[in-house]
């Protein structure tokens, strides 16, 4: 089948029912996207399809044919998502990160002008066990100044 | 370990730390005439630093701190310094503990001078090297920002520029350090070093490597105190992908192709367990309470507590129970491994590279030599990835198979693979004389040896993690009786973020309130009583009462807790702001202060810790602990084993203190102190004392 991730047309030979995730990290070792609970609990594993965040532990491969998928490396390193999660310096173990950072580029992507509270509602289903939390929020804030 | 060949391609100058009987020397490169060379910080020709750090990154910013140390004696522009991490090896053990290990809040501590002294050595043979090119003294030289610059002409020339002549030099043998004053980076907040990797999605971990013809792997675990009997593999060889299934350790492997392949494979394989001593919850937590009528070992007996105790009628007794905790490593235990002809190859997120090598010389037979370990970044630690078995199962199935291995384990295996922070019963007396001052305490604790467990055998004497903060607290009460009573239960206990100082902070902390109380005394007035010598204690606590405005009161519907406690050289204080609604614990605010000596490295990443401490303590607090049901961890995923998601998280406030006396480690002391301020400030609000946790139950 045909997988189009980051704006690229990959070709994978895999069963249709394989989680994106797999497909992701260990055939095309876009190894940004995080492995963590496969349950989508935990959402270290985000990415989006059709500008959408999912979890692609729990999304099979054969559904997203023929949609838009993008990983962290399809987040360009200039874009004032990155630009702030560094100014602001949220990462400490950074595993979960990638999955945060797309979560927060899918909010400001719908909502440029998020308050506290939406930040924070869409933000809580992602995990972060070494407590960068508060300077996620920090960040999104600052990402959303940047786009003005 | 990298080759000489490998080595001697870097060009440029090289350094090298030895340790040895008197603590550590510099050398360079080519003093060595052994096979492998000890590399530790090299500038090449173009003028870049490369440090190698010996201390795993795992968000504690030690990649950060360790080159922040060696760019400020060198004086050298940051955003020309690299790290990478050290090999795997003798060379590379950090010399005052002896082994290659990151725990203990204790890796700047170790590398303060060490690494300071290889960038003072460096710069002395960059401008030796300078005033030998020009014919000027030294003298008119100085060294700065990466350039040797004659003062007098104004002349400069970068490092690099010098580095081949300054690897002919002798090495100083005692190189200036630079005073406090002359600092340009110790004491400053520069970005992380590992910022660009972290956010870009190229930092690597442990199952980010590829090797040719790999093959996935996953183990299927026995109950706690249990085995596994028998297994039929014949309905797992049957999917596609699957390769092998066979034994290992005490686990049963499935390898594949893919790991979608593995774990289908799994979920078909058929295990008989055998029975099992441990039980469920309810069994332990009996075990634990029952095991406090034993005699115990006593750590501690100053005066005659039974004797006051008895005597006062202000007295009370507690029990507490708290549970076994999870590390809930956001990334969990993986590794990728490649044994062939040529030796073994192991990229691993370890805390211990020592216990790696040891796993796989024992494993491969191969000389150390021929075993290159990289030490990938790690998805959070907390001390559990300093236990290697998951590096040891990689091996053997690589070498059972014969093919690269990456190794996963599942959220749920990684629960069942156990390793937890011990479970604890833990029986307090105290009494107050007729002014309120606390005159006698009791504390006997019923929990496992920790370090028995971390050396594998059986030891004499009492745990020092199992009394730590306890036997040795600062608070001065005059009859102190402290004893340990061991269990044997068959579930690993390990470190845990702060080991046994998560326990006892917590029991200590709110029975000091439980004291103040029964004495009709303020909890930050009766702490800074009992801290009457020291000094330090009593700095972060009056930090903490006045920033949090202790005195005036809490705001209208909440209540204010506080605790302190000094773990690892470092003493931390925090106030909560909590209030309680429908049964909900709300924690508004946190201030936090750390006194963690005189020199702080870099302010942000200990704010950083302090965070990260404050609500990994919380989140245990509020909902953490693993329930068993016949040997097994039950509550083995996120959505039953619940960490603290973003809208729980308060907002903290913290304040570094500064002191005289020894420096401080910071990865773990801000933990120990939340859980007892949330608990003090609830028990202001319902007067009852909080014995069991989690708070909302197990």
């Amino acid at each position: 089948m045909e997988l189009k991730v980051n704006g690229r047309l990959y070709r994978v030979d895999v069963d249709p029912r394989t989680p994106l995730l797999w497909v992701l990290r260990e055939h095309l070792k876009l190894t940004g996207t995080k492995f963590g609970c496969l349950k989508a609990i935990c959402g270290s594993c985000t990415v989006l399809v059709d500008g959408e965040p999912v979890r692609s532990c729990s999304v099979q491969v054969g559904n997203v044919v023929g949609k838009s998928i993008t990983t962290i490396e399809g987040i360009p390193e200039n874009h004032p998502i990155k630009r702030a999660w560094k100014e602001v310096g949220v990462p400490q173990c950074g595993y979960c990160q990638s999955g945060q950072i797309v979560r927060a580029y899918a909010l400001l992507s719908r909502n440029p002008r998020p308050t506290r509270e939406e930040i924070v509602r869409a933000m809580n289903g992602n995990l972060c066990r070494c407590g960068t939390y508060p300077r996620i929020v920090r960040a999104v804030m600052r990402a959303s100044e940047m786009m003005g | 370990m990298m080759t000489r060949r490998e080595f001697f391609k870097l060009g440029g100058l090289s350094l090298l730390i030895v340790a040895t009987s008197k603590g550590f020397d510099v050398v360079k490169a080519n003093d060595l005439k052994r096979h492998s060379p000890r590399l530790w910080i090299n500038l090449s020709e173009d003028n870049y630093l490369t440090v190698l750090v010996n201390k795993s990154e795992m968000g504690q910013g030690v990649y950060t701190g360790i080159a922040q140390l060696v760019a400020e004696e060198l004086d050298f522009p940051w955003d020309r310094v690299k790290v990478m991490p050290a090999p795997a090896g003798k060379a590379y053990i950090d010399p005052y503990m002896g082994s290659q290990l990151t725990g203990g809040s204790t890796s700047i501590r170790h590398m303060f001078d060490i690494m300071r002294s290889a960038g003072a050595v460096m710069r002395e043979m960059l401008i030796e090297a300078a005033s030998r090119l020009w014919k000027v003294p030294k003298s008119r030289l100085k060294a700065e920002l990466g350039y040797v610059i004659d003062t007098k002409t104004g002349k400069k020339v970068p490092y690099g520029k010098l580095a081949g002549l300054a690897m002919k030099l002798p090495v100083p043998l005692y190189p200036k350090l630079k005073d406090p004053e002359e600092f340009r980076y110790i004491g400053r907040s520069l970005p992380r070093i590992d910022l660009d990797d972290k956010v870009s999605g190229e930092a690597r971990f442990g199952l980010d490597h590829f090797f040719e013809n790999q093959l996935y792997a996953v183990v299927e675990r026995p109950p706690f105190g249990g085995r596994i009997v028998s297994y039929d593999p014949s309905e797992t060889r049957k999917v596609k992908g699957v390769t092998h299934v066979f034994r290992v350790g005490k686990g049963v492997a499935v390898c594949g192709e893919s790991p979608e392949a593995v774990l289908e494979g799994r979920k078909k394989l058929k295990v008989k367990y055998s029975k099992t001593s441990v039980g469920s919850t309810e069994d332990l937590k009996e075990h634990y309470i029952q095991l406090l009528q034993k005699r115990g070992l006593i750590a501690r007996k100053d005066g005659d507590p039974k004797g006051v105790y008895e005597k006062f009628p202000k007295r009370i007794e507690l029990t507490y129970l708290l549970p076994y905790l999870y590390h809930a490593c956001m990334e969990p235990m993986a590794c990728t491994v490649k044994i062939d002809r040529d030796g073994c190859t192991i990229y691993a997120p370890t805390q211990s590279q020592t216990s790696v090598l040891r796993h796989a010389r024992r494993i491969t037979g191969l000389p150390e030599s021929r075993i290159k370990v990289i030490t990938t970044y790690l998805g959070g630690g907390f001390g559990r990835k300093s236990n290697s078995e998951f590096v040891a199962e990689a091996l053997k199935i690589a070498k059972k198979t014969g093919r690269p291995v990456k190794l996963f384990y599942t959220r749920e295996d990684d629960v069942q693979s156990g390793w937890f922070r011990p479970m604890c019963a833990v029986k307090l007396r105290g009494s107050v004389d007729n002014r309120g001052n606390p005159n006698s305490l009791y504390f006997k604790i019923a929990v496992p040896a920790v370090f028995e467990w971390a050396i594998g055998k059986e030891r004499r004497g009492v745990d020092s993690a199992a009394v730590s903060g306890v036997a040795n607290t600062f608070y001065e009460i005059p009859n102190i009786h402290v004893e340990f009573v061991k269990s044997k239960v068959k579930i690993p206990v390990w470190f845990w973020r702060s080991v046994g100082h998560t326990h006892n902070a917590y029991v200590m902390e709110t029975f000091l309130d439980q004291l103040a109380h029964l004495g009709g005394k303020d909890p930050v007035d009766l702490r800074l009583e009992l801290l009457g010598m020291h000094m330090r204690a009593q700095g972060v606590i009056e930090k903490v009462a006045e920033a949090s405005g202790w005195h005036r009161g809490p705001r209208e519907g909440q209540a204010l807790g506080i605790a302190y406690h000094h773990s690892f050289g470092t003493h931390v204080a925090q106030v909560a702001e909590v209030s309680l609604i429908d049964g909900r614990v709300k924690v508004h605010r946190v201030v936090c202060a750390v006194d963690l000596g005189p020199l702080v490295v870099n302010p942000d990443l200990v704010v950083q810790q302090m965070e990260s401490g404050i609500i990994m303590g919380l989140s245990a607090f509020l909902y953490e602990g693993v329930r068993f049901r016949n040997g097994f961890a039950v509550n083995n995923n996120f959505d039953t084993y619940p960490i603290l998601r973003m809208g729980e998280v308060p907002e903290i406030e913290v304040h570094i203190v500064r002191s005289e006396g020894e420096m401080g480690g910071i990865g773990e002391p801000g933990l120990p102190p939340i859980a007892p301020a949330v608990a003090n400030a609830l028990f202001r609000i319902t007067g009852k004392p909080i014995t069991e946790l989690p708070y909302y139950g197990l």
